[in-house]
């Protein structure tokens, strides 16, 4: 990683870990599998190409007490607030990092921006977030706490959405990287966390990971989840 | 490729990105206070820059939550001009390594 990114993003989750909030969230998307270096004794795992991109989903309710203003807390570093796409998700924006917010979409769904006051921001409703934030470790990084999905949830949530995925290349990625933490999990001989992790899914949840892997020829892998549904 | 859909993807971050500096930079205000002591009173003038000439308007005595906004604009002024300066250089760059061997 550049030194100014991770010297950014060290002070930005510095600057949330002492308001309170980063213990509130996680992180997700590519830049936990960065954070899976400090998960695995393997020095040989590579971490995959990511983007800057951060995003951190928020459980709801958010039981957060406090009144911050994130936007303001970051903006000291040169973060400016921007909008998303035609919705209006607010995205924090730096040329070494942006940062979304996500909250696990409920019900039907909607397109419309979950606004969260006491944090004045907006999140994204996404699908099959709560699986991750079900799925949370803690990971030791530079004196904080920082909290990411099992890699076993990360690599199995990462099977569901792909097929989701409009543009092919985000498709790989996904895959890439799942692919890549869930051979990881093997190598160390953690293959029971896959099975615990896989047996909180939903059957109809299993059954599709196992349908997506073998659709992309991965049928190692949908074999031993396999055997975890039998 | 993976990487090429990065770089695009990463291009267009950084195109919206520049837009978004560049509108936060105009909505700061122009100019900055420059101070003058007559007689042991302070009294302030906007400096600025019009069609590429120094300006400067008597503002007389000003409050101190005026001069505090100036002076935050001056800060964010210079590290937006400077990230925007970084933004540029960077689109250059993704342009140039996905345009390959393509005619400039």
């Amino acid at each position: 990683m550049e030194k100014n990114q991770y010297e950014l993003c060290l002070e930005v989750f510095h600057r949330l870990d002492r308001k309170g909030i980063l213990q509130h969230t996680l992180v997700i998307g590519s830049w936990c599998l960065f954070f899976y270096r400090n998960y695995f004794k393997d020095e040989g795992y590579r971490p995959a190409v990511r983007t800057r991109d951060i995003d951190f989903p928020l459980p709801l309710p958010v039981n957060f007490k406090g009144k911050e203003d994130i936007p303001e807390i970051l903006k000291e570093l040169g973060f400016i607030t921007g909008f998303k796409g035609n919705s209006g998700y607010i995205i924090l924006q730096h040329p070494d990092l942006l940062i979304e917010f996500l909250v696990p979409e409920k019900g039907r769904g909607s397109d419309k921006p979950y606004p969260i006051p006491q944090l004045g921001i907006n999140a994204q409703p996404l699908r099959y977030l709560h699986f991750l934030q079900d799925n949370a470790i803690s990971l030791d990084f530079e004196g904080m706490k920082i909290r990411v999905p099992h890699p076993a949830a990360y690599a199995l949530h990462k099977f569901i959405i792909f097929k989701r995925r409009a543009k092919p290349d985000k498709r790989d990625r996904d895959i890439e990287g799942a692919t890549r933490v869930f051979r990881q999990l093997l190598t160390e001989e953690k293959a029971d966390s896959i099975r615990i992790i896989f047996g909180k899914m939903h059957r109809k949840w299993q059954i599709t990971v196992i349908r997506n892997l073998k659709s992309i020829g991965e049928n190692e892998i949908a074999a031993l989840l396999q055997e975890y549904i039998a | 490729m993976a990487i090429k859909g990065i770089l695009r993807e990463e291009l267009d971050n950084s195109i919206k990105m520049k837009a978004d500096y560049e509108k936060e930079l105009s909505k700061l205000p122009v100019g900055s206070l420059a101070r003058r002591n007559i007689k042991g009173q302070n009294y302030y003038y906007l400096i600025y820059r019009d069609k590429g000439r120094v300006k400067s308007v008597y503002k007389g005595k000003v409050s101190e939550k005026i001069l505090h906004k100036y002076s935050e604009a001056k800060k964010y002024r210079a590290k937006y001009r400077h990230l925007l300066s970084r933004l540029k250089k960077e689109i250059r760059f993704i342009n140039g390594v996905l345009r390959g061997k393509e005619p400039i």
